[in-house]
């Protein structure tokens, strides 16, 4: 048996890993924090200056747009019945391939969660509509926003699910315990995972995070659920509107 | 109060307290990430409640109950070992804080959430209850498991004080 005293210790030890964690990009020890070097960056990433601050937007839905995709249609059985074509394939991986083909161009981080939407529209082509009903920052780091945030319901083939999206000058955060890597031609990192969701049950998210060599950070996360974090949300469909490889090909498009 | 105020003075408490709910450095920092990023946002509202810090505080707390992560690892579990490990005297005290680490991170997370709320935010049964969404009589029977699972022994002055 131990006492109180172990648990204070414990307590004490944990506080002093989260300041080591955060001394390594304390920009007080290393200048500008984007131009300090974290542990997988290979190049810093010009800060696009502040960032005009999106007021929460009420839904605004996303028309299909007209042009060439890459894509197939995505989704699944799902709850609701959709078109679907007979080149759908509805299976979600759950390793991702070990190569994939490198991003064609270096895209800029967007300004604001409008320019965002219309960029993820852009990648998305008529594979899927969107609402946006969250917006925000993609990341703030000591005070400074960058990059963007999008939240909302992605429908696919008639299939609807929660889905979040960031797109904001990155860094790796440290190791992702129940994710599968990967690292493409010119250096960027992808990490692709499942969750099941506590709060809805048969609930899932699939996930992509896509750390560029350039310092660009893009992550995605689609699920069958109303939020892909759980937390207030119900079930929409059987399973995500999008498989994993759609995801990770949305995340590797040259379209952004 | 500015958001670039609270970023200057609180930021550390908040990430001190989310590395010692999640045990790993690596989801507090992803936690605090995504909650200061809808903090920020939502600054005007959170702003205006008495205590910021314990609404954000709270924000973690929600976040990381609601997160659904498998945390199985492949590779050794890096961070819940010594970030740097010291030899020399205080070898077994070290081993039994790693030890007790090693068992708060394989704890439930609602009992790890209510344990971290009395024994390291002070928080009496009442504030947990409320910030857990539950009883408090089912706060004091998590925390009566949590303390079973970690074998800590509380004084008869610690009973008192906790009741």
């Amino acid at each position: 048996m131990t006492d109180l005293r172990t648990l204070a210790d414990a307590f004490a030890e944990l506080e002093r890993r989260a300041d080591v964690a955060m001394s390594t990009v304390d920009p007080s020890k290393s200048g500008a924090w984007l131009d300090s070097p974290p542990v997988r960056r290979r190049r810093t990433w010009a800060s696009h200056g502040w960032l005009t601050p999106v007021a929460a937007a009420a839904a605004v839905v996303f028309g299909v747009v007209a042009a060439a995709v890459a894509l197939a249609p995505g989704g699944g059985s799902g709850t609701q019945p959709g078109t679907q074509t007979s080149t759908q394939a509805n299976t979600a991986a759950t390793t991702a391939p070990t190569t994939q083909p490198a991003p064609a161009s270096t895209p800029t981080v967007p300004r604001d969660s409008a320019e965002l939407a219309t960029r993820f529209q852009t990648v998305l082509g008529d594979t899927a509509t969107f609402t946006v009903t969250d917006t925000g920052p993609g990341i703030v780091e000591n005070s400074t926003p960058a990059g963007a945030f999008l939240g909302g319901v992605l429908t696919a083939s008639g299939v609807s699910g929660g889905y979040n999206l960031w797109f904001y000058p990155g860094r790796v955060l440290g190791e992702c315990g129940d994710c599968t890597t990967s690292r493409l031609d010119d250096g960027s990192e992808l990490w692709v995972h499942q969750m099941p969701l506590d709060a809805a049950p048969d609930s899932l998210t699939v996930a992509a995070e896509l750390y560029r060599a350039d310092g660009v950070l893009i992550r995605l996360f689609v699920s069958n659920a109303s939020s892909p974090k759980g937390g207030d949300t119900v079930q929409l469909a059987a399973q995500p509107p999008l498989t994993q490889e759609q995801v990770i090909a949305i995340l590797t498009s040259d379209r952004w | 109060m500015e958001f670039t105020d609270y970023m200057a003075t609180q930021r550390q408490a908040l990430m001190r307290f989310a590395t010692v709910l999640t045990c790993r450095p690596w989801l507090a920092e992803d936690l605090v990430s995504d909650v200061l990023c809808r903090a920020y946002e939502r600054w005007d509202r959170i702003s205006q409640v008495a205590e910021p810090h314990a609404y954000i505080r709270r924000m973690v707390l929600n976040e990381y109950l609601s997160w659904r992560r498998r945390l199985v690892r492949s590779s050794p579990r890096a961070d819940l070992e010594p970030v740097h490990p010291r030899l020399g005297d205080g070898a077994e005290e070290r081993a039994e804080r790693d030890a007790m680490i090693a068992q708060l991170a394989r704890l439930p997370r609602q009992r790890r959430a209510a344990l971290v709320l009395r024994y390291y935010a002070g928080l009496s049964d009442a504030e947990i209850a409320t910030e857990l969404g539950c009883q408090v009589t089912t706060v004091r029977s998590q925390i009566s498991r949590a303390l079973a699972t970690l074998r800590i022994e509380l004084s008869p002055n610690t009973l008192q004080e906790t009741k």
